[in-house]
């Protein structure tokens, strides 16, 4: 985890993905892979808040939809430019985490749990009854399609999965390295150190209510903006964007995937967002799976699969060397 | 507003929130001895409202039969849920207690959307749409029968933890953790009656709220929300908190949605709670065991 | 009287999936429709209703020959009545399926979120069920050439039942309505001809579609006391609220565009049914199976023959829509999206409503709608009129 030249390493083995929309035809499987990349950037974020700090936020779904709402109502109701409103996006989402971790970090895990919980109910049911902002129940449609002028390429309008990849792949590129760069710089070391041990953290002289804000406050903005990407790819915002279903796909990611462990994390958000599809699981057996592996892997491997890995090395290790010393003597 | 209206609108309140109260009870009874956070306590309860229709439409036999067999099965269901995931547990395994809840509640209701459909169902009793007339004044009976089992049983869960021994040792577990197992009390024991019976008044909310409301797999976590706002505004771990909030919140919504959408109520719902957590952090009615 | 239709949904589900599976393959001897419906969710009823209309007609066409030379063949999308994935299931069809035109999306607000998705693809769609008058204005030539509307909209249907109510001496009415665009859109040109004909509109109150808990809009009526009560609810909201209706003994005769026969057999109890507590209820509905026709007659008794129930509106609509867009395949003379679209314009059909429906300028059609009522607690035919 001290090598931050492992980062250049996996960007460098990922840059082939960029070529997957010149590969494969199918526009279904493109927005798969457009959910995926998504997907990356939530258990990114919910793994930076849970997996280094601690802190079991269930309200990361809340700002991926506040996201998706204040991008739908600023390009469709207001005709503010793409860009300003996904920017405008993850301010609002930065807001609401402020003041979710103001009210929940000074007291308990648990209250923090059940607050963020009860935030991430709350904005699904605003969805529904502000129908003067939201229109409730029949969603905000026919939003915009992105265009960026590219240099030399000239204007690109990004209204395929096929085009739409490359904007939300950057995106989650963004994400990744600066996560990674805030997780292996002083501040992370300074949230891992909370995570351990938060009253030593604290008698050493961390405002920890503060790095934990800042840690959440990023975690937020990152996935405001994705959430706002994501109804410009899919052309509609609806209550559905709160749906719990999302937070239970994160958790399965970054849990069975390792918290606290950076790169499997993102593997297992591509693993979960694609196996699902080739599998041809209905929704509800799906998240009866889902629910399913939560348990399993709690039980199982609380590490993820990233901590299962290490331990059947370190015991694998253990065997050789006391084999070793059988041998010796 | 004339006086029958008031009337009518005070007992649907008190119906209710004798309902939320239950509901907070079996959440908070739960954390009082575990400190675990029961995730799943809004699907229990869906369980129980499903199951009791599934019961009544399948053996053919009437409500007062099937209540308690819905409340036995919830019980059991708390006992495993207990002997299976928790005993497991540590203390301090915050963050695997609940994942292991969201995992169970999930599985809970997509299963249960699986297995019956999401069509919402009307369970029939005989009385659930008959109504007592007095003048201009019509109280439905279900409502009736929904306050009185909550009644009698808010009473039981009294004198079962103030009058038995099993009571007094489940309270002092929730004092004092380690004064209790010193005492000789038997945690593992005082524990799976706490999941069992927290677990068992959940799946009783479920067949009492299901002769008022129609009955559908995404019941619980329509309630979830309030549910928890409930038991931080009153206090994490705290019996006392859980009731009283529970039935303020009903008599409150009942009214103040006359004049309200619902919208503006949950609103309001969650100010109290962050207006509690930034200047009462432990609730209300903070962590104590006393009825 | 009291007993449910439940339905397995998980294994209609299943068999949708594995129906869109099987069909995946391409032949040149078919010709690919897609329709997308809510086949699981709160309104899997109607999804399944839709369907059923949709499969006997493509039989009746197949049998006859087909179209062009080419089988009928149909791939089916869930929506959910969301409107997110009414725009996934559209996409589904059109890149997966690649089918040359589309049926759906059932509910208002899943249909609005599909139409810029088949305006940008280039696929013609017909949604047969979503009566919204806010879809008026987003289809049509100039607006949204990809787009029709085979069955009639909700404000034709709203005057026609107000100037009924008017003549039975209305002064006073609520509205209630689901929150959604079929919700809002029906109580809104309820309103407005409630107000055109000079009676009072009381309240109007919104509901979500998904809750449980009518009380507080029923202690206003209480307080109210309107001579009618206009309810634009689906299946779910309307099962709930009758329920309390009965438990709080309101009195107040529904109208509006409600499902009579579902509240009659499913929701009230006969007692109260028997008590009159439902008499003077009347709806305006695009068809009734009580319509007195010997095409209507000879439809219900096969439709009764395959699927042992009454055809609902539902299936109504979806059956005359699958003929009205093979008519337009001919018309069209080749199996491509652009020919459909051109064929629908000169497609016209004889609807057992007693109309020949066709598509005018802005893709609406004209037709008749059924008045019926509820007298001595029974479902009654009270008439037609314009829609």
């Amino acid at each position: 985890m001290r090598r931050p030249a492992s980062t250049w390493l996996v960007l460098l083995l990922l840059m082939p993905a960029l070529a997957l929309p010149s590969i494969i035809e199918s526009t279904y499987y493109m927005s798969i892979a457009v959910t995926a990349a998504a997907f990356c950037v939530l258990s990114v974020c919910l793994n930076l808040i849970y997996g280094y700090v601690g802190l079991l936020s269930l309200c990361q779904v809340a700002f991926w939809g506040l996201g998706a709402y204040a991008t739908a109502i600023l390009t469709a109701h207001h005709d503010v430019s793409i860009g300003l409103a996904l920017i405008a996006s993850g301010i609002v989402a930065v807001l609401a985490s402020i003041l979710v971790g103001i009210a929940s970090f000074r007291v308990s895990r648990h209250s923090f749990a059940i607050a963020s919980l009860v935030f991430a109910l709350l904005l699904q049911h605003l969805a529904y009854d502000w129908t003067s902002l939201t229109r409730g129940a029949m969603g905000i449609p026919g939003l915009p399609v992105p265009e960026l002028a590219i240099p030399l390429v000239g204007r690109v309008a990004f209204g395929r999965a096929h085009d739409f990849f490359y904007l939300m792949c950057a995106w989650a590129i963004v994400t990744i390295l600066f996560v990674r760069m805030i997780i292996l710089s002083r501040v992370g070391r300074a949230l891992v150190a909370i995570r351990e041990n938060t009253s030593l953290a604290e008698s050493h002289g961390l405002n920890v209510f503060r790095y934990k804000l800042i840690a959440f406050a990023i975690s937020s903005f990152f996935t405001g903006v994705a959430g706002g990407l994501f109804c410009l790819f899919i052309s509609i915002a609806d209550p559905s964007v709160f749906d719990f279903y999302y937070t239970e796909a994160m958790l399965v990611m970054v849990i069975l995937g390792g918290a606290g462990t950076f790169w499997p994390v993102i593997v297992a958000s591509i693993v979960f967002t694609f196996a699902p599809e080739f599998l041809r699981i209905g929704e509800e057996l799906r998240l009866v799976l889902y629910g399913a592996l939560l348990v399993a892997a709690m039980l199982a491997m609380p590490e993820g699969f990233a901590g299962f890995v290490k331990m059947r090395r370190r015991k694998r290790q253990r065997t050789e060397f006391s084999e070793a010393l059988a041998g010796k003597s | 507003m004339t006086p029958e209206v008031f009337v009518e609108v005070l007992i649907n309140g008190i119906a209710i929130g004798s309902v939320y109260a239950l509901f907070a009870l079996g959440l908070a009874l739960i954390f009082g001895v575990l400190e675990f956070v029961n995730f799943a306590h809004g699907e229990f309860y869906m369980i129980g409202a499903m199951l009791i229709s599934a019961i009544m439409i399948g053996t053919g036999v009437n409500y007062w039969l099937a209540l308690p067999v819905v409340v036995m099965a919830s019980l059991v269901a708390g006992v495993v849920l207990y002997d299976v995931f928790w005993r497991r547990l540590r203390q301090g395994d915050y963050e695997k207690s609940i994942l292991i809840t969201i995992g169970i509640a999930l599985i809970l209701q997509n299963g249960a959307l699986y297995v019956w459909g999401p069509t919402p169902r009307l369970l029939e009793t005989g009385f659930t749409t008959s109504v007592i007339v007095l003048g201009d004044l019509v109280i439905p009976v279900a409502r009736i029968v929904a306050m009185s089992i909550s009644f009698t049983v808010l009473l039981l869960v009294y004198l079962g933890l103030n009058k038995t021994r099993g009571g007094l040792a489940l309270r002092g577990v929730a004092q004092n953790r380690a004064a209790a197992t010193m005492v000789g009390i038997q945690l593992h024991k005082i524990s799976r009656v706490a999941v069992g019976v927290g677990i068992g008044l959940c799946g009783l909310s479920g067949g009492v709220l299901a002769l008022i409301y129609t009955i559908f797999p995404t019941m619980g976590y329509i309630l979830a929300f309030k549910a928890f706002a409930i038991v931080i505004i009153g206090g994490l771990g705290s019996l006392a908190g859980a009731i009283i909030v529970g039935f303020t919140l009903g008599i409150v919504e009942s009214f103040v949605t006359l004049y309200m959408s619902s919208g503006s109520m949950n609103m309001l719902v969650f100010g109290a709670m962050i207006a509690v957590l930034l200047f009462r952090p432990l609730g209300l009615f903070g962590r104590q065991l006393r009825l | 009287m009291m007993q449910r239709r439940t339905l397995p949904v998980g294994a209609l589900a299943l068999s949708v999936a594995l129906a869109t599976a099987c069909q995946g393959a391409a032949d040149g001897h078919s010709i690919k429709i897609g329709l997308t419906s809510s086949f699981t969710g709160p309104a899997a009823l109607y999804g399944t209703e839709q369907r059923w209309g949709v499969e006997m007609a493509a039989e009746e066409i197949n049998s006859a020959g087909g179209v062009l030379g080419m089988e009928i063949e149909f791939a089916f999308e869930d929506n959910r009545c969301n409107p997110t994935e009414a725009v996934k299931a559209v996409n589904a069809l059109i890149t997966q399926h690649e089918v040359k035109a589309i049926i759906g999306a059932l509910c208002s607000s899943a249909t609005l979120a599909a139409l810029p998705v088949v305006k940008r693809a280039e696929v013609p769609l017909i949604t047969s069920t979503s009566t919204a008058a806010s879809i008026t204005d987003q289809i049509g030539e100039g607006v949204n050439r990809w787009a029709f509307r085979s069955t009639i909209a909700d404000d034709g249907m709203a005057s026609s039942m107000v100037a009924f109510l008017k003549e039975e001496g209305v002064k006073s009415i609520s509205v209630i309505g689901e929150d959604t665009d079929y919700g809002r859109g029906g109580a809104e040109v309820f309103s407005a001809a409630v107000e055109e004909h000079g009676i009072e509109v009381l309240s109007t109150d919104f509901v979500n579609p998904t809750s449980p808990e009518f009380t507080a809009i029923i202690t206003k009526l209480k307080l109210n006391k309107p001579d009618r009560l206009a309810v634009y609810f689906t299946s779910t909201p309307l099962t709930a609220f009758y329920r309390q209706y009965e438990t709080a003994r309101l009195n107040i005769p529904g109208t509006g565009r409600l499902n009579i026969d579902h509240v009659l057999t499913n929701v009230l109890s006969d007692e109260f049914v028997a008590s009159g507590g439902f008499d003077g209820t009347t709806s305006v509905n695009p068809y009734s199976p009580e319509l007195d026709s010997d095409a209507n007659r000879e439809f219900v008794a096969r439709f009764r023959d395959k699927y042992d129930q009454n055809p609902s509106q539902i299936s109504f609509m979806a059956y005359e829509v699958v003929h009205l867009l093979a008519e337009a395949i001919r018309q069209g003379g080749e199996p491509t999206s652009a020919a459909i679209r051109d064929g629908l314009r000169k497609a016209k059909y004889e609807s057992m409503m007693g109309k020949t429906i066709f598509f005018d300028e802005s893709h609406q059609v004209r037709n008749y709608a059924v008045v019926s009522g509820v007298k001595d607690g029974k479902l009654v035919f009270l008439g037609l009129s314009e829609g």
